[in-house]
């Protein structure tokens, strides 16, 4: 963790926006997805990994494969971000009742992704934002 | 803003010294608070603009009074 970071414990930063002056509606629920699968793919990949004498190859895609999940939970979780605090309304609240859970589980499954190796997990975050995209597609479809 | 800032990063600022062209700034827009870039400074206006020039639109330039400043250190 960055130890800068410390400063938002006395310090809590405000938040500036530096997409658009306005709204702009681009938002796109696709790149979290993609982050999700990602995820779950480098799960499959270090759970197929030899358990008894792994290569220098084996320890090298182990590496890989571990950077390139906490990344992509990183980036998930960012993408969710935009989408919660960026393109849903309070009028949604109406229309999806478990919104707000809904994206507090992903955040969590994003976070329990980078801390652990577990399928299942993986599974479940995949599950979680297929359920945010949908509830996005169902918004947008309302917008028109 | 992105490469240069990405969601979630955080800012220091600095409100002394002469603002030069390039540098990223930090002000109030209304009811927002911005991160731009300084485009270039003409008389007591500064005129700023987002990196990402396909999807930032146009801002007014700036005055001082709204400025809350100049970004030294991302974390």
């Amino acid at each position: 963790m960055n130890v800068l970071r410390l400063i938002d414990k006395y310090f809590p930063p405000k938040m500036a926006y530096a997409h658009c002056d306005v709204p702009c509606g681009i938002y796109d629920p696709k790149s979290a997805q993609i982050a999700a699968v990602t995820v779950a793919k480098m799960v499959e990949k270090i759970e197929a990994l030899p358990k008894e004498n792994p290569t220098v190859e084996d320890r090298n895609l182990f590496v890989r494969a571990v950077l390139t999940k906490e990344e992509h939970a990183r980036k998930c979780k960012e993408e969710l971000l935009i989408l919660w605090t960026d393109f849903f309304k309070p009028e949604h609240l109406e229309m999806f009742p478990k919104l707000h859970e809904t994206f507090w589980k992903a955040a969590k499954l994003c976070s329990k992704n980078k801390q652990t190796v577990n399928i299942v997990s993986a599974q479940e975050l995949v599950k979680v934002v297929d359920e945010v995209a949908d509830m996005f597609d169902k918004a947008k479809a309302a917008q028109k | 803003m992105v490469p240069a800032f990405k969601p979630l990063d955080r800012v220091l600022t600095y409100n002394w010294g002469i603002l030069k062209k390039g540098s990223v700034v930090v002000f109030k827009s209304k009811d927002q608070i911005l991160i731009k870039r300084v485009d270039e400074i003409v008389e007591n206006k500064i005129y700023v603009s987002g990196d990402n020039k396909k999807l930032s639109k146009k801002v007014d330039p700036i005055t001082d009074d709204r400025l809350i400043g100049r970004v030294f250190i991302k974390y």
